[in-house]
């Protein structure tokens, strides 16, 4: 027990004096945290409030064209900046190449009037709607087919008022909506609800660098020759690196949580909402650890040098993160990504912090990535100990 | 020091996987309990190998290795609490400081608290410590840092201490520390399993060696009798300047043992050779500043044993 106590305060000292160690395991994820969950923030616009700009320019000030906007506004996507001067098209372009808006929606004089008079040949409309270059396809999809039915809608005006029947203006909710993902302040995640644990699972798998550089340098100058001369043994060796990693482990899970909650709010974004239970984000946090470390220790006994495995295990995380969903989300993956993230370990891990703290999971909902992990960790953890064992011999 | 063995080597052979000749081939040894035992040979001759195989650290595949009478096979933890390995490299921790590093392990040793502070007084006493302590071994020199890997083994108060040349690259007087730490282990009954490249280190500590060359002990003995071995017909002259070639061609004829910059050393077939020797010098006009004759260093006979042996390995295998 001494000897074990010995080696656990050794690798703690030995990592607290490691400034790039500490900073690759708790200033690196929590910078990617802050930095993705802010700059993913407008990207998850409809959950955190924000909209995209139009500039609205409308030259026939009619009813039709004040419903129109009134109409397009209910939708609560679009953040309208009306514009009752005069623009040519040259200022409108300049100002959506400038990045000030996504749309232009230009409405002529006499819009009112051809409303049930649409050009039969196409070559002169009333409405003209300008794209940013920047403006994804899929937001001008939107745009296109919410323009498209308020359209329609005033047609329909106009062609009741023919008959003297009226429409009125109230929004009429057709239907309702319900988000998959519950939380217990509100239904919808946002974007730090998505990064901290994608990045907290980056981070954990990273402790194959300070603890693989302790095992190489060991082996290295001689002082696991000097162990091994000794009644240490290989179990309690290892143990002796795992043990402290492992709390290393639950900290970085810990600080990041905190952070996600605390920090990030101080900084403009919003609060990680800690749904699920603390014993399931305990258990998802012990089987991820016990898989990186898993990972770790085969790469450190496997390894020659430092610099080996640095590139293996630094490069391996990249790649595992790059496939795993943590550096782009899965779900706007292709099919066949999805299938390759589905293999990452990453991809458990992140699924089942997902699980826990998107989607309200229970145990059985992580039971599947959890079961993984352990099941990845203790097989790497086996084959680490024989490779030591035979380097032993 | 007492006549019995105390560490039993017989008829040990490792054999390396991939390589062609074993590391050690049939080796025996007999190192009674209290002595100095040195290990002379050339890089490679399988001096570590023979250190990890006597600390547990490698198994032989053939003979048997017993200590204080445990057979290392049967009971490998009872000899490793026996025992303690002072790596040739400096087998620590660069980032923590000396006491860190002692006492991380004291914990591998199992010392508990109330033997701590008695065995860190007599560490830092033996290979004077006092004071650096408390700073990170990153910042001794070579000197301290080899003192710090002779206190590691000395923790656990070893019975026998294996010590792979724990000078290397030193300065004179942090050499001397150390070697003036191990003669005085040497009167606690401590025994001592030596290798250096260092003649004079071994022959001030050691009572008896061995020496190894391909994995076999090409000779062992008492010190003091290998040093006299042929030590009656060498000659050893050191002139005022290098000498000519012309002058090196001439004494060719007695058998030129070694030759350092202005030192030469010979073996002559009788007394009566070394007139026509200095006759020799006369006539090359070579100043000698100093001659000794009749007493041979243990260098000189560990290189004519090594020769020796090259000459009949190299018969054999034609």
């Amino acid at each position: 027990m001494n000897a074990l106590l010995a080696c656990i305060r050794k690798e703690l000292l030995l990592l607290s004096r490691d400034l790039h160690g500490l900073a690759l395991l708790f200033i690196m994820p929590l910078t990617f945290i802050l930095i993705m969950s802010l700059a993913l923030q407008n990207q998850m616009a409809e959950h955190s409030g924000s909209r995209l700009n139009v500039l609205w320019l409308d030259a026939d000030h009619s009813d039709a064209s004040q419903n129109l906007l009134q109409t397009l506004n209910s939708g609560h996507a679009f953040n309208f900046a009306i514009n009752a001067s005069e623009m040519n098209a040259n200022d409108v372009d300049r100002q959506l190449r400038h990045g000030d808006y996504a749309f232009a929606i230009r409405i002529d004089t006499g819009f009112s009037n051809n409303l049930l008079n649409a050009p039969d040949d196409g070559t002169h409309n009333d409405i003209t709607l300008s794209i940013a270059p920047d403006t994804s396809k899929q937001i001008e999809a939107i745009m296109v087919s919410s323009l498209h039915a308020a359209l329609g809608q005033e047609r329909l005006r106009a062609m009741l008022n023919t008959f003297g029947a009226g429409l009125d203006n109230k929004a009429h909710k057709e239907f309702d909506v319900h988000y998959a993902y519950i939380s217990k302040d509100q239904n919808i995640p946002s974007a730090v609800q998505q990064s901290v644990p994608a990045w907290l699972v980056f981070a954990t798998f990273f402790v194959v660098v300070p603890l693989s550089n302790t095992l190489i340098h060991e082996r290295q100058q001689g002082t696991l020759r000097r162990l091994r001369s000794t009644n240490l043994g290989t179990l309690r060796l290892l143990l002796g690196k795992l043990v402290p990693y492992f709390v290393i482990n639950q900290l970085q899970v810990i600080l990041m949580l905190l952070a996600g909650r605390y920090l990030v709010p101080i900084l403009g974004g919003q609060a990680l909402q800690l749904n699920g239970s603390w014993w399931l984000l305990a258990t998802m946090a012990a089987a991820l650890s016990i898989a990186a470390l898993g990972i770790a220790l085969l790469i450190a006994v496997s390894s020659a040098t430092t610099e080996q495995a640095t590139l293996l295990g630094g490069t391996g995380n990249i790649v595992l993160a790059a496939i795993g969903g943590i550096m782009i989300p899965k779900f706007v993956m292709p099919v066949a990504m999805q299938t390759v993230a589905s293999w990452s370990p990453m991809s458990w891990g992140l699924e089942g912090f997902l699980d826990i703290l998107l989607r309200n999971g229970t145990l059985r909902d992580i039971a599947p990535e959890a079961t993984g992990l352990f099941v990845l960790g203790l097989t790497t953890l086996l084959l680490a100990w024989l490779i030591q064992s035979r380097r032993s011999e | 020091m007492s006549d019995a063995a105390f560490i039993q080597v017989r008829g040990v052979t490792h054999h390396y996987p991939r390589m062609h000749e074993p590391a050690l081939d049939n080796v025996d040894l007999q190192i009674p309990q209290g002595c100095s035992f040195g290990l002379l040979g050339p890089n490679g001759a399988g001096k570590t190998t023979l250190l990890s195989l006597l600390t547990g650290l490698l198994s032989p595949q053939a003979g048997e290795i017993t200590i204080a009478g445990y057979s290392l096979s049967d009971d490998p933890p009872a000899i490793k609490s026996l025992s303690a390995l002072v790596p040739q490299d400096f087998a620590f921790y660069l980032k923590l400081t000396g006491h860190e590093n002692l006492k991380f392990f004291a914990g591998i040793y199992d010392i508990d608290d109330s033997q701590w502070n008695e065995r860190l007084e007599y560490c830092t006493q033996v290979c004077q410590l006092e004071g650096m302590l408390g700073r990170r071994v990153a910042e001794y020199s070579g000197g301290m840092k080899r003192r710090l890997n002779l206190a590691i083994g000395l923790l656990n108060q070893p019975k026998i201490l294996y010590l792979d040349e724990p000078t290397v690259g030193i300065d004179a007087l942090s050499r001397q520390v150390i070697v003036a730490a191990i003669q005085k282990l040497r009167t606690q009954g401590i025994t001592v399993v030596y290798t250096s490249h260092y003649m004079e280190e071994i022959e001030a500590i050691c009572d008896e060696l061995a020496i190894i060359n391909h994995g076999r002990v090409v000779a062992r003995g008492r010190t003091a009798d290998l040093r006299s071995q042929g030590s009656g017909r060498s000659l050893s002259l050191t002139f005022a300047a290098i000498p000519s070639d012309e002058l090196m061609q001439a004494l060719a004829a007695w058998q030129v043992q070694c030759v350092h910059q202005r030192k030469v050393d010979l073996t002559l077939q009788n007394v009566d050779d070394m007139t026509a020797v200095l006759d020799t010098c006369k006539q090359h006009r070579m100043t000698i500043e100093q001659l000794q004759f009749g007493i041979s260093r243990l260098e000189q006979t560990y290189l004519s044993l090594l020769k020796e042996n090259e000459a009949a390995t190299g018969e054999s295998a034609t």
